[in-house]
């Protein structure tokens, strides 16, 4: 780790030096112990500051995503013949290429104005199943020891294996490689286990309706609202969203437990086939709903009927912006 | 009203999305016909199937209907 850490700083600090990238995005460490946050970097010093570890959790799509639409906007009030390309460059692991590639083929911006470090990924550490581990004990102090946390908390000393504290999505991850980088740093990393992706989707499956209703609305009583998940969300980038519209308004203001859900509902089919599986929703949300169930249904759905994993390769385009004639129609006579 | 609600046999609040040039001359037709079609189905019109969002099948639900037909 310590390795991909140097060479990831060098490399960091060789871009922004040959001005190939304009900003790169990546991970510092966090402020408190066992965290890294998003950061960005402009001058080639601070390139020391990068991390690559196991608790880089967000999805830095996200931020490639804001950048260069905010450049284009400010771009709007400069003089034709004066704008100016902005690139950004960013660590990515493979769901950040992931949604990389899906905002490629929704042409949101150019293959030449971004720039990926690829650096491989073998899961990052859930912090809400860290502090269940830890008995929700308040973590004063962390260090990584090969394959386990030594965690001190405010009541003692705790060693965790580090298999048991992964986000969900990252043990059955089947991308953990880039799939695109223009940088690569480090090994390849080791396969997960993608043969149990599903496992837990086909156990909800074969539930009666009337309890997975009951889950659904269970986990939807969870919700406050505060549109974490779709901040935190790469694909989620329409610049005027559904929840904030005023003629229709589609989804109203109160507490009304039906706006919730219509509010989920209609952000987890504004993801059937982009959904890169990430897990920073479920990661940033304050209440703990499990929004990986769902999105996960509807990854499988797609799955089955169109063959396509979102974002898996720039060739495959994504399944409802393309039409093909061989597309499975059964569940029209048979739904 | 509740009463006469609690008396009744339940019968399902359809709402049908239908489309101006098929769906919705087929039912004008039947009504020329004089076939009847049941009280619980209520027709919205709309120039295309294309032209409807996907909110309009969720905000139905929300507002009490018990299903949505959308035909075109």
């Amino acid at each position: 780790m310590e390795n991909i850490d140097k060479k990831l700083r060098e490399e960091a600090k060789r871009l922004l030096e040959e001005k190939r990238v304009d900003v790169l995005i990546g991970y510092e460490t966090g402020t408190l112990p066992l965290t890294a946050t998003p950061c960005f970097i402009t001058n080639p010093e601070d390139a020391e500051k990068l991390v690559w570890n196991a608790f880089c959790t967000q999805n830095l799509a996200k931020f490639v995503h804001d950048l260069v639409s905010q450049h284009r906007e400010s771009q709007k009030r400069v003089k034709p013949e004066d704008r100016k390309k902005k690139v950004v460059g960013v660590v990515a692991r493979g769901c950040t290429t992931r949604s990389i590639i899906l905002h490629l083929q929704e042409r949101q911006y150019g293959r030449d104005e971004v720039v990926i470090i690829g650096v491989p990924c073998t899961g990052y550490v859930d912090r809400k199943r860290l502090s269940a581990l830890v008995n929700g004990e308040d973590i004063q102090e962390g260090a990584r020891e090969g394959d386990q946390l030594v965690v001190k908390t405010t009541v003692g000393e705790k060693k965790i294996t580090i298999k048991d504290a992964l986000a969900g999505n990252c043990l059955t991850c089947r991308f953990n490689n880039p799939i695109l980088s223009d940088v690569m740093i480090g090994e390849q990393a080791p396969p997960m286990n993608p043969d149990q992706e599903y496992v837990e989707i086909e156990a909800f499956e074969n539930l009666p309706t009337e309890e997975r209703w009951a889950y659904f609305t269970k986990e939807m009583d969870k919700c406050i609202r505060c549109y974490a998940c779709r901040q935190a969300c790469p694909s989620c980038y329409c610049k005027t969203c559904f929840v904030e519209q005023s003629q229709p308004q589609w989804v109203g203001l109160g507490e009304d437990t039906t706006d919730t859900q219509v509010f989920q509902l209609m952000r987890l089919f504004h993801m059937v086939g982009r959904c890169v599986d990430c897990g920073s929703c479920s990661s940033v949300c304050p209440m703990g709903v499990d929004l990986r169930k769902f999105l996960k249904k509807i990854d499988k759905d797609v799955f089955e009927l169109f063959e396509n994993r979102a974002g898996s390769s720039m060739e495959d385009a994504p399944p409802l912006s393309r039409f093909n004639e061989h597309d499975k129609e059964d569940f029209t006579f048979n739904p | 009203m509740a009463e006469n609600l609690a008396n009744k046999e339940w019968v399902p609040k359809i709402v049908a999305i239908v489309c101006n040039w098929c769906t919705y001359a087929g039912a004008d037709l039947a009504g020329i016909s004089r076939i009847q079609y049941p009280p619980n189905v209520r027709i919205i019109r709309v120039p295309c199937t294309g032209r409807i969002n996907p909110f309009y099948i969720v905000k139905a639900l929300q507002t009490g209907a018990d299903g949505v037909l959308v035909s075109g």
